[in-house]
């Protein structure tokens, strides 16, 4: 059993949460495009603020958020599309194991770890076999899962995160970021790459505070 | 303010982070938005066994069949459902059953397998079509409107308004995906029919002129009989005709047999193989021939009991009846009608080739009994491409190497003495046909079409084409001669109406289509290689995975369009491709060849040779028997009295000669484009299939060749960026200087795609842009080798 050092149970509770629904909002963004009724429920909860204050990436989003109107959405709708769909060649895939084979292929090598690590967490992914399950909606989607199944998955989260998303993410946005100019893309990827970096911290930071009992 | 000036002040605050923790106002948890994408699965199965390594290893034995000459044994090692990695051929390795290993296209193929640009879902066009501007659909949508095109097209033109484009992205197996186009098409209505291939067209029309048949080919081994082999034009390093065809030229030499390669580049062939390389000029084959023929007449050293007994028109006294005086192949050499006798000095000027070198080869031809005249089909690709393959078969006949073993007769080359059975039939009602490079002429004047173009079975088209299928393939765009005329011609949405196009990646055809559909590898289906038309083998083609993403077998889509027609049953015979492949084989054992192997054994070899006890020759029972050749006057016709009848003496003549070229070194068009563009197969691609590996293209770029001598004119270095252009269009493209390539020649590899910048300027090098779509005189072919170009320094 996994156990909390000190007081700071509250502003660990909230750190999760946080991090939950930063996964949750990320996995949102990069699993489809972006539907009017997800597009409205994000805008009239007033996220935009939260958004905002993150980083340059929040800005984006934000000013997309509050400006945008029909023809905006369909137009990165339709940059979804260009980007993670096709059918032209994709700048950028959202897949690991392009970034981390040197053959730079889907199916590569990395997404057998990625398969094996939702296994052993009675985890499978539902279209196996047809699509790749190293996808980046996907894996934040595995993060998130963990994450709500309490701190007892604190181990498999930092084993996933430094084995996987700390390994790609950065390369990903780069190429994300240097394929669009869309303000919801572009400043997804930023504040995706941001946040991998911010995790990258607070993972440490939770591994020294938490002990094993 | 660009978002990496200030890390810092970019850098996310735990303070402001922790924001986050609030915002739960809307149910924002997993499954609340976006596709929840990981099942709990409904057993835990236990933890070890998922690692990699402890998972069980199937290797399935597989074979693409694109449009490679050869076959080769792929070994898909197949872990989880996913291919990890690819192996070849390891069976025993022995002279007449050898190994069919792979080349660099072979083993890259994980590659084209799962890369990240692979259409995963079907689509249909919403822009202007060509303008790239798709929607993802549902797989019932697209079959809904396939059928529904079919029909209404169908309902409003008529049958002959349907046609399925030339496609050779999966041709050589037993589904092939335009097959199975036109088998639909055939049971609702009919389409019209291509004849010919783009490939060997010019080939396929002249040769049966003087043999009769384009089954002019030798099996592989009986080349080790020979003394001397002329390769003309042929490239097998790069260009596989057939996997093991190098084997054998290996083989060959190391037997003493000298070989001579003939082409305007220094090729790879010619590297690992020749003892002499002779440069050409393009177009110009014949009149080396020409030149060969009259040494070998004015020396006495043609083979005179063989033209006795077995050839017409080679002299005054074996002309056929109610010809003039003076049309014989003698009377031609000699300039007994012209004037000029075709010396080898005379045909120096022409072709480049120097007069002794000319000499030279025809008396070592003509004197090194046996020899073997062996033609590549890139020569053919040209204005007057009907010439280059009589003109060879025309030596092969006067030296006597017809029938013979070591011997060759040249001609289109074909030879086959192995089948399997293709039990898929069809029967198309509609019985007009065009020669298949004019499919885009059928779509501008279809209706005004005649005999002249090459229009068969009826007297005149009732439509011209309104719905295009092209099923994997590239010949919509890329690979059709004068890609800027193409495309605008598909742009205009009120001539062909309808395009579907089925495909791995978005090939600069697929662009052009109005529903897209996602297609599959070899590795996602069953089927039986086999190659061209030679070798004693066939590779068989195991299925290793499912169809990845949403992509579909074509046999299984137009099992679902036919079943719109309510004919799915009649289509399929309730078979499925795996039902389909152990019917050939049963079949094949019972009704071809008794000691095939089973479904089992077949699948476990990979491949199967069939083993004869000789060589086969070709023509060996003309020669050697009594059997007649198959043409009119049962010989070999040197002179074609059925060619002369057709009265077009200057571009038809009616025995094999040197007619110059438009857009040839005598075309007076070289003023202003003074150089000869070719292109070649390049030994990274198949065609255009790998051109978007960048393995490959590490290997071996997409860049044009020309000489030092031509680029010092143009102030061209080695790597410049340059610019090439004609009438037709122009390309942009890195130069390679090299002596590989004889002066006054540039060569483009064929096959890179069209990648047009917003003005529509070719970016990468897509030789068609070009080429012209003017047809060879008699097959109406290709003549993508027959160009003028100037290049300059971009």
């Amino acid at each position: 059993m996994i156990k909390l050092k000190g007081d700071s149970v509250k502003r660990f509770q909230d750190m999760q949460v946080a991090r939950l629904n930063l996964y949750v909002f990320l996995h949102c963004l990069f699993s489809e495009p972006l539907t009017e009724q997800v597009f409205i429920s994000l805008k009239d909860y007033g996220y935009t603020e939260e958004i905002e204050e993150l980083n340059e990436g929040g800005k984006m989003l934000a000013n997309f958020f509050n400006k945008a109107g029909e023809a905006q959405l369909q137009a990165e709708q339709n940059e979804f599309k260009r980007l993670f769909i096709g059918p032209e060649s994709l700048p950028a895939p959202p897949w690991e194991s392009f970034y981390t084979t040197k053959e730079q292929i889907l199916f590569g090598e990395t997404m057998y770890r990625v398969r094996e690590k939702y296994s052993l967490a009675g985890l499978e992914y539902a279209r196996k076999n047809s699509e790749p399950e190293d996808h980046i909606a996907v894996e934040l989607e595995f993060m998130a899962w963990l994450i709500e199944k309490g701190p007892e998955t604190f181990p498999e989260q930092l084993t996933f995160f430094e084995e996987h998303l700390y390994r790609w993410v950065p390369l990903f946005t780069e190429k994300l970021c240097a394929s669009t100019a869309s303000l919801l893309y572009k400043g997804a990827a930023l504040m995706l790459k941001d946040f991998i970096r911010f995790e990258t911290d607070t993972l440490k930071d939770m591994k020294e505070r938490l002990e094993h009992v | 303010m660009s978002e990496d000036t200030n890390l810092l002040k970019n850098k996310m605050q735990r303070r402001t982070f922790l924001k986050w923790s609030g915002a739960i106002g809307v149910p924002l948890v997993l499954g609340g938005f976006g596709t929840k994408k990981l099942l709990e699965k409904s057993e835990s199965k236990p933890a070890a066994g998922n690692h990699k390594k402890d998972l069980p290893e199937n290797i399935v034995s597989t074979c693409s069949i694109n449009n490679c000459g050869g076959r080769c044994v792929i070994k898909a090692h197949v872990v989880d459902g996913v291919v990890t990695r690819i192996g070849t051929d390891t069976n025993d390795d022995d002279i007449l059953t050898p190994q069919m290993r792979a080349c660099i296209r072979g083993r890259g193929y994980r590659k084209m397998l799962y890369h990240p640009d692979r259409l995963k879902y079907p689509m249909k066009r919403v822009g202007k079509r060509g303008e790239g501007k798709f929607e993802r659909i549902s797989w019932e949508e697209a079959i809904d409107t396939i059928a529904g095109e079919m029909k209404r097209i169908g309902d409003q033109y008529g049958p002959e308004s349907r046609y399925v484009n030339y496609a050779s992205g999966q041709s050589w197996g037993l589904f092939s995906g335009r097959n199975m186009a036109r088998k639909l098409l055939a049971m609702t209505g009919g389409y019209l029919n291509y004849r010919n291939d783009y490939s060997s067209g010019a080939a396929n029309v002249a040769t049966p002129y003087t043999y009769g048949t384009n089954n002019s080919g030798s099996s592989f081994d009986s080349i080790l009989h020979t003394k001397y082999i002329i390769l003309w034009g042929q490239n097998p390093s790069e260009m596989i005709n057939s996997t093991p065809y190098m084997y054998y030229l290996r083989e060959a030499k190391k037997n003493g047999a000298k070989v001579i390669v003939i082409d305007p580049r220094y090729t790879d062939t010619s590297i690992g193989f020749a003892d002499e390389w002779i440069p050409i000029l393009p177009t110009t084959d014949n009149a080396m021939m020409d030149a060969m023929a009259y040494v070998m007449v004015t020396e006495e050293l043609y083979d005179h009991e063989f033209i006795q007994k077995y050839c017409v028109g080679f002299d005054e006294a074996s002309m056929p009846d109610g010809v003039p005086e003076g049309e014989s192949l003698k009377s031609y050499l000699t300039g007994k009608k012209d004037g000029i006798p075709k010396t080898p000095e005379w045909a120096e000027k022409i072709c480049g080739v120097p007069a002794a070198k000319i000499r030279e080869i025809a008396r070592d031809y003509a004197t090194a009994k046996p020899a073997a005249l062996i033609q590549g089909w890139g020569p053919q690709r040209h204005a007057y491409g009907e010439q280059i393959v009589r003109g060879g078969a025309q030596l092969a006949s006067i030296t006597g190497n017809v029938g013979k073993l070591g011997g060759w007769a040249a001609g289109t080359g074909y030879w086959s003495r192995s089948d399997i059975v293709y039990p898929i039939e069809f029967e198309n009602p509609v019985k007009a046909s065009i020669p298949c490079f004019l499919w885009s002429d059928a779509v501008e004047r279809g209706t005004e079409l005649t005999a002249e173009d090459g229009l068969e079975g009826t007297k005149k088209l009732k439509s011209n084409i309104k719905l295009i299928f092209n099923i994997a393939g590239n010949m919509l765009v890329n690979q059709h001669s004068d890609i800027n005329k193409t495309t605008k011609l598909l742009q205009d949405e009120k001539k062909v109406e309808f395009i579907v196009v089925s495909d791995l990646f978005m090939t600069p055809s697929a662009k052009y289509a109005d529903i897209l559909l996602p297609g599959t590898t070899f590795f996602e289906r069953w089927d039986i290689g086999v190659p061209w038309c030679f070798g004693d083998y066939v590779v068989f083609g195991g299925k290793a995975i499912d169809p990845l993403y949403e992509c579909r077998n074509e046999y299984d889509v137009f099992a679902n369009i036919a079943g719109k027609f309510g004919l799915k049953e009649e289509f399929s015979e309730g078979k499925s491709m795996l039902d389909w492949v152990k019917v050939s084989i049963d079949r094949t054992q019972k009704e071809l060849h008794p000691d095939f192997p089973s479904f089992e054994e077949f699948s476990k070899n990979g491949i199967h040779h069939f083993t004869f006890d000789e060589p086969l020759v070709g023509f060996k029972e003309q020669v050697e028997g009594n059997q007649k050749f198959e043409t009119p006057s049962g010989k070999i016709e040197l002179f074609s009295k059925a060619l002369w009848d057709m009265n077009k003496h200057d571009e038809i003549p009616a025995i094999a000669k040197y007619v110059p070229a438009w857009e040839g070194p005598e075309d007076p068009l070289k003023e202003k484009y003074p150089l000869q563009l070719i292109g070649w197969h390049y030994k990274r691609r198949c065609h255009s299939t790998h051109d978007n590996n960048p393995w490959l293209e590490e290997a071996a770029k997409q860049e044009m060749w020309i000489n030092p001598n031509d680029a010092e004119e143009r102030g061209i270095k080695d790597g410049d960026r340059v610019k090439v252009f004609n009438d037709r269009g122009k390309l942009f493209i890195d130069a390679k200087v090299t002596t590989r390539i004889i002066p006054g020649v540039i060569g483009i590899p064929q096959g890179a795609w069209f990648t047009p910048n917003k003005k529509g300027i070719d970016q990468r090098g897509s030789l068609n842009v070009l080429t012209a779509q003017r047809p060879t005189p008699l097959a109406k072919a290709n003549p993508q080798q027959t160009n003028l170009a100037e290049v300059k320094k971009a």
